[in-house]
Parts: structure tokens; sequence; C-alpha cells
């Protein structure tokens, strides 16, 4: 069962930029109701990174201590606090399961400034919506099933192409084709334009 | 370069795939402010977020909620409110809960402070094992500048064909409010390289590495300068430590 009927419905840009606002003045309730709209959504992502209850609890905890203690970084007018809450908690479990692994990738020190605030803004809520969400979902199932799985790798797991190629034992020239074909054919059949 | 592609090197640059000499090109694109790259990467980082739908919905425990909220130092909603029908109890009794309160939120609070220390320790760890991998290798070599008197600002420079430029700085100047370190790749032909910005730390000691498409057959010298904060496109200042290769 996927989660973004529940999940996507109710991204909406103006309450959430209401929320955002309340947040940044540290309201106690704002986090309440933060963790009420994206906590189960934030805890589904990190859980299918990490596949651990435990580690996917502390996992979601530092998710939300984070964006509570950096809201000040974040613009209310123009920041979508949505996204941003997905893109902290997918960092935090890749982080953690490279840690685990002992992956020591160039990318594992950058995950950190792929969160800032300011990479968040000016994405209208036609981004994440539930049209949008089964419209991916009808083009992932729509991939071959090793364009799936490196999209798959690559999101969920965080592993760069050379170790995609390791872990498929496949040339990484024919999972770098896999990969750019891919992400070419989801944005294809995302029909509705993105506005940034 | 179709725009095409475009959008797939930025959305491979969002899920941390994209890979020199492609690497290269966008990081600079974007070091350059222009309008276009940082629009792109907001795109590519809203599909990513939309790549989050494809995870099975899984139900955090409710316990979980507590915990964040008494991570934060917020109180969970409990039948608190039924102290108002009793009258407040007595002065004893609220003074024994401001008091134990207070502690708890300060315990709280000191948790939170623990993990927050805990978290930034990681990515130093980690920041130092990646450090010492480049050091370790055996195509890294290294190259000095500046002198040893006391005082003066000196640059051990670690080059490696494979892996970028690592600069150990010390004794560097304090610098005024707004104002960053920039290092710079001076070519053998052409203007200097954006290699990044920096700060020093209280006794003017700073690391810097930068993995940006360095080759060190073309580059001529490895040179810092005072930029305002955010860096330049090229040095508004004069470098004041310059280290040839």
């Amino acid at each position: 069962m996927f989660f973004f009927p529940i999940l996507f419905a109710a991204l909406d840009s103006e309450s959430d930029r209401a929320l955002a606002s309340r947040l940044k003045a540290r309201e106690p309730e704002a986090l309440r109701e933060i963790y009420d709209k994206y906590g189960r959504l934030a805890y589904s992502v990190i859980f299918r990174v990490v596949r651990n209850a435990a580690a996917a609890e502390d996992l979601t905890q530092e998710t939300f201590l984070r964006v509570w203690n950096r809201m000040a970084g974040f613009d209310v007018e123009r920041g979508a606090i949505g996204p941003w809450v997905l893109t902290v908690a997918r960092n935090r479990a890749i982080d953690y399961i490279r840690s685990v692994d002992g992956r020591m990738s160039q990318n594992a020190i950058e995950l950190t400034g792929a969160e800032s605030p300011a990479l968040f803004l000016d994405m209208e809520s036609v981004i994440l919506n539930a049209q949008r969400a089964k419209l991916l979902q009808a083009a992932f199932h729509k991939l071959s099933e090793q364009q799936r799985t490196v999209i798959e790798l690559a999101y969920f797991e965080g592993l760069s192409q050379t170790e995609m190629a390791d872990r498929l034992s496949q040339p990484l020239g024919t999972v770098k084709t896999w990969v750019r074909t891919a992400l070419r054919l989801l944005r294809e059949e995302l029909e509705e334009p993105v506005t940034v | 370069m179709s725009d095409t592609n475009r959008d797939t090197l930025y959305e491979l640059y969002a899920l941390g795939l994209l890979e020199d000499p492609e690497l290269s090109e966008i990081e600079a694109e974007l070091r350059s402010g222009s309008p276009a790259a940082q629009r792109l990467l907001r795109q590519a980082m809203a599909n990513n977020a939309l790549l989050s739908s494809l995870a099975p919905s899984a139900e955090p425990p409710p316990r979980l909620r507590r915990r964040i909220l008494g991570a934060a130092g917020v109180e969970e909603k409990t039948g608190w409110t039924w102290l108002g029908a009793w009258g407040l109890a007595t002065a004893a009794l609220l003074a024994g809960f401001v008091y134990f309160s207070t502690e708890t939120t300060r315990l709280r609070k000191d948790a939170f402070g623990v993990r927050e220390e805990l978290a930034v320790t990681q990515t130093e760890l980690r920041r130092s094992q990646t450090t010492l991998a480049f050091l370790r290798d055996p195509g890294t070599t290294i190259l000095k500048s500046g002198t040893a008197e006391e005082r003066q600002p000196i640059a051990h420079v670690f080059v490696n064909p494979g892996q970028g430029v690592l600069l150990m700085a010390n004794n560097l100047p304090r610098l005024e409010p707004g104002k960053v370190f920039e290092m710079w790749l001076v070519p053998k032909s052409g203007g200097p390289i954006p290699a990044g910005t920096f700060a020093a730390d209280a006794s003017g000691a700073a690391l810097h590495r930068s993995t940006d498409g360095f080759d060190p057959a073309a580059t001529a010298a490895v040179a810092l300068s005072v930029e305002p904060e955010g860096g330049s496109p090229a040095p508004t200042t004069t470098p004041f430590l310059i280290t040839g290769l």
C-alpha cells in the first residue's frame, strides 16, 4: 500500500505556509501539527530505507527536531515545508545506512547541504499533490524492472551508480543508461508542468 | 546539450548520482548564481520529494509523537485541564508541579542538546575519515606555502589527481563579518577557478577540500583570498597565499 492518497491530498501550500509561520514563531502546537501532517510520511520513507523500526523511530525524531531547530533559516513566504521535511527524512535515513554499512562515498558528506531550506523555495503546491503522485506511481510501474531497481537503489538506498553496478553485476555504462532513461521517462509521464 | 538532458543532469545531481566531469559543470553553474540553474535544481529537488511516494505506508508507533514533542521541550497534551475543575488543588501541589515541570523541561533540553552535539560529532568524524582517506591515498602529494613564522599565514596543500585538493591552513587572519576565505585553482592559462569558500576557527586554522574537476596538468597554483560571503566568481582581493604546483 502506498501512502500518497493520504499524504499528498493533505499538502496545501496555504495551510503549510501558515504552519511554517507558526513553527518559525516556535509555537508548540505547530510542532504537534507538523508531526500529525507529515510524521507518517516521513516515518514511511525512513522505514523503507532503514527497514528497522527502532532506527526509524530515532531517525524520525531526528528529522522533526532538525526541522524544529532550523526553522530560523526557512523562508515562510516562499518555502515548501513538506518537500523539505521529506528530504530531511530521506537524507537522515541514507546517512544512517551509510554509517552502518561503512559506505563513505563522496556524496555522504554532502547530504546536509542538500537539506538547506533555501533549496525549497518557490515550489508551488502542484509539485506535490495526489494527482502527480498517482502519475508518478503509474509511470514508475511502466518502467522496466532494471529501471525501477536503479531508481529504488538511488532514492531509498543512496547508492552511487558505481555501487549499483557492483550490486547488480552490470557494467557502469549500462547502469547509467538505465538511470537516465528512467528519470527521463518519469519526467515525461508527469503531465502537469512543474512550476518553480 | 538539450533541455531534457539538463533536466536529467540536475535530477542526477539532486539524487547524488552525478559524477565528474558533469558534476563539476553543474556545481560551477550553481556557484555562478544562475537563476536557470537554481530553477532546475529546485525542480529536481521537488521531483526527489515526489519519489518519496514510492515508499510503502508504515505506521509509526503512538509513543513516537510523545518522544518527539518531549525531546523538543513541548509538552504532550494531556488531561491536565481537569485541574481547573478541581480549583488547581493546593498551592503546594502547584509549586511542586512547577518545580518538576521546569526540571523535566531542562532535562529534555539537555537531552536535545546532547543529541545535536552527537550529530555534529558524527558529521565531524565522517569528515575526518574522508580527509584521512584522502591523505592516505598513494596518489596524494603535499605542497606548502607561507612561512613558519609565528602568526604568519601558512598553508599545506594536498593534491590528488583523482580526489581533488585539500587545504590545511593555519594562522589565517580574522575576518570582518560578511567575509569568507575562498580557494582558487589557478590554471596555467585563463583566470582563477573558484574552488569553494570556508571559514577558519578561532585560532585561525581551517580545513577545506575541493573535489571539483581538479586537473593537476592544467593547474599552476592554488590560491587563497578574502571574499564576500557566498563567494565570488573571480577574486576581488589580492590572494594572500599562493601555492605553486
